[in-house]
């Protein structure tokens, strides 16, 4: 966190800051063992065992554990008892003497094994798709390239001087807004190749030549913010790139005769595209959908989070892009992108979903899903403005003495990702609002729910997050499975097969009203969520304890 | 017992030298240093060699009944590390993140190449999180295994002693060590069945000596 801001404020090329700062190589070595039980030794000499949860980078470097377990007693007295299992633990950077990890993958040993084995397929079929579509727009590349170029570069400046420049002014430009449309995507359509770039995928290499400067920032904020672009993730991202690509051709041209004529061109491009991975890979569909709208979200609260009073402007702006593109394009085709994001959406979230009713630790469970999302986009710049704050969590803290020592500091890792809420809410808010123009569907009653939300209850936080993760949930059957059974006979589990129904008909896209299953379940939703957890929290705690 | 490595000397944690380190806790190891942060303090040590090793310290109290045991283990635990500096350029490492100030000595044994290859770093989040969930996942479930349904909380307690040197687990309210020594209820030593010879009379004596610790707890609170 705290390097990424110097990274900011440095415009530091990345690579050579990669390579010198040794709390780069720090965050990276923190982020390999994540997740792996480590034994960590504290000061007095006891040593606990837990899963490696995240880290605090801000100056001094302490750590926080999941399931944790004394294995050797200090010498000194501590609240936690020998052997019992803690939920999370925080250790000090003072009481913290070493970590010990064992099996650790560095990814110094090449990245092979980190490519999911579903998303394989996936990206083969979309670097088909892709280079059938590079093909396809070369041509008019080559009579763009200027005037490309050009745009990219105030598109750099706005991105980078996102702080700086009054937001009303964008708002109130009515034109403006649908400039600042294909502005942004372009901005993504970059960071793509940034990303490409450390890939070292020689299409998008040649692409990147092209504007050298914005590649620059932009991977900078990758590097520093979470530094860390599977080769899955990117190629899915590459995907989006392409009719990002298609856009930025036309947009010049739109521009100039009128800005409905290109949004008209981009959202019929759009579900052509899709057409050709539909199959395989909805995550690239996904991307398509993800950046524009995540971006949008991201701007508007970077201002909110700049001024209160600037904050109304920005949302309404975004709202009147949704609300243009819809008008343009009413038919389904807008739609069916932003139904196959949300179950993009979902996807990070299979492991939160399941394990949302197992961590019993309310703060673990709240962002994990939209904070991946949130990474996969790059929207980096919202993030460090607001340092993470919600992590009063400490259940235990070592230290002889010291409980529940609030712990505000920014925190890498999982945390990181844990932007506050009302970002999430944005998020969610623009990208619902857009099928709340065209279907009366399932998802409008998101919509309504997630309307709200905008005025950033950390509640509806888990609210949202719950339903990506229980959505998700139907997607992988298998962790269902997992789920369910843990919870039979709990009024949770009744509550989750309720909720977990509708999703499933909602992918199928199909406008179909259901009315018997949403309203049981909607009423119920608010309540579910920030019930069931705590109780089975108290469930499996008691039986613990 | 802590500070003994002055603020001149950090400039000494090059990044790729290898050195023996003996850590204020006692531990002794040949590490090769990956990255040194200086804000923290914190030296990340890939580990190439463990020469003593605290965790002989964690079965102390078991030492007297164990001690052939734990030699084993020991020697079995050395032997892996041995392999793991043989196949050091494999995908696993042995990785840890050791506040400066807490080593007692080291000698710089050579110098080796830079262990992180920057064109390289690339992390997968969705890895990351599948695995820490998975983790937990697995941690719960593995907490939920350790706590017998039934039973009492002397029993509990027996079983949670017994599971820090074996691997135990509840077959109803019996306790089922190393798959294969059954304890039943009321867990005296003469409850012990099954087995090999020794492992039944492992367990017997890890048994009695839990007992007594036990009562002598009950005793002095």
């Amino acid at each position: 966190m705290g390097c990424r801001k110097e990274g900011l404020g440095e415009d530091a090329n990345n690579k050579a800051a990669m390579a010198d700062s040794v709390s780069d190589a720090l965050l990276l070595a923190t982020m390999c063992i994540i997740g792996l039980p480590v034994d960590v030794h504290a000061k007095d000499g006891s040593v606990y065992s837990g899963i490696f949860h995240t880290a605090c980078v801000n100056n001094d470097y302490a750590i926080v554990l999941k399931k944790a377990r004394m294995i050797k007693k200090g010498n000194r007295g501590t609240n936690v008892m020998n052997g019992r299992l803690i939920e999370t633990l925080i250790v000090q950077s003072e009481d913290l003497v070493q970590v010990v990890a064992k099996g650790v993958p560095l990814p110094a040993n090449g990245i092979t094994g980190y490519v999911g084995g579903d998303g394989v397929e996936d990206i083969a079929d979309i670097n088909e798709c892709l280079k059938r579509e590079v093909k396809a727009t070369e041509l008019n590349e080559s009579n763009g390239d200027k005037r490309h170029r050009s745009q990219t570069r105030s598109s750099a400046k706005k991105e980078s001087g996102l702080d700086y420049i009054s937001t009303a002014k964008k708002a109130n430009v009515s034109a403006n807004s649908a400039r600042d449309f294909s502005e942004t995507q372009e901005a993504l359509a970059v960071s793509v190749d940034g990303r490409q770039l450390g890939n070292g995928s020689q299409e998008k290499q040649i692409n990147c030549s092209d504007k050298p400067e914005f590649l620059d920032e932009r991977t900078t904020y990758e590097v520093r913010g979470s530094s860390l672009s599977s080769a899955c993730e990117t190629q899915l991202t590459a995907a989006e790139r392409i009719p990002d690509e298609t856009n930025m051709q036309r947009k010049p041209k739109g521009v100039s005769s009128g800005c409905p004529a290109p949004l008209d061109y981009e959202m019929q491009q759009r579900p052509s595209l899709e057409e050709i991975p539909c199959s395989e890979a909805p995550a690239s569909d996904v991307s398509v959908a993800a950046t524009t709208t995540v971006d949008v979200a991201s701007q508007s609260f970077l201002n909110s989070s700049l001024t209160s009073t600037r904050s109304v402007p920005p949302n309404v702006s975004s709202f009147n892009r949704t609300a243009k593109e819809s008008k343009l394009n009413p038919g389904a085709k807008l739609f069916s992108p932003s139904l196959v994001h949300h179950r993009s959406v979902t996807p990070p979230a299979v492991p939160t979903g399941a394990s949302v009713a197992y961590l019993s630790d309310h703060h673990a469970m709240v962002p994990i899903t939209t904070a991946q999302q949130e990474v996969d986009i790059s929207s980096f710049a919202p993030r460090s403005s607001v340092p993470v704050k919600f992590f009063p969590c400490s259940n235990v803290v070592i230290g002889n003495g010291g409980t529940e020592i609030p712990y505000v500091q920014p925190i890498i890792g999982q945390v990181v990702n844990r932007t506050p809420p009302g970002r999430y809410a944005g998020q969610y808010h623009n990208l619902q609002a857009r099928p709340a123009y065209v279907h009366p569907n399932p998802q409008n009653i998101m919509v309504g729910r997630v309307g709200p939300l905008v005025c950033m209850h950390p509640i509806s936080n888990d609210v949202v997050q719950g339903s990506a993760g229980f959505s998700q949930a139907t997607m992988r059957p298998l962790l269902t499975q997992h789920h369910l059974p843990k919870h039979q006979g709990s009024a949770t589990a009744q509550a989750l097969q309720l909720y977990m129904n509708p999703p499933i008909i909602a992918s199928g896209q199909q406008p179909f009203a259901m009315p018997s299953p949403n309203p049981i379940s909607q009423p119920f939703f608010p309540v579910i969520q920030p019930v069931p957890v705590p109780r089975s929290n108290g469930f499996f705690s008691t039986k613990f304890a | 017992m802590e500070a003994q490595v002055q603020s001149n000397s950090v400039e000494e944690f090059v990044v790729g030298c290898i050195l023996a380190i003996k850590t204020t806790l006692g531990e002794e190891f040949q590490a090769q240093v990956i990255t040194f942060d200086p804000s923290s303090n914190l030296l990340i040590l890939h580990i190439l060699r463990i020469i003593y090793n605290l965790y002989i310290y964690i079965y102390n109290e078991y030492a007297i009944y164990f001690f052939h045991f734990i030699v084993c283990k020991f020697f079995n635990f050395y032997r892996k590390i041995q392999e793991g500096v043989k196949s050091e350029s494999g995908p696993k490492r042995n990785i840890r993140l050791l506040k400066a100030n807490y080593i007692k000595e080291f000698d710089l044994l050579g110098q080796g190449e830079d262990p992180l290859d920057v064109n390289k770093c690339f992390l997968d989040l969705n890895t990351l999180q599948a695995r820490e969930d998975s983790a937990i996942r697995q941690a719960e479930i593995d907490a939920e295994r350790r706590i017998g349904v039934g039973v009492t909380a002397e029993a509990q307690s027996i079983f949670d002693a017994l599971a820090k040197t074996l691997p135990v687990r509840w077959d109803k309210t019996n306790i089922v060590v190393m798959n294969e020594v059954h304890v039943s209820s009321p867990y005296l030593p003469e409850n012990v069945t099954g087995g090999t010879a020794a492992a039944n009379e492992r367990v017997r004596k890890v048994l009695e000596f839990e007992k007594k610790r036990l009562q002598a707890r009950g005793a002095g609170q």
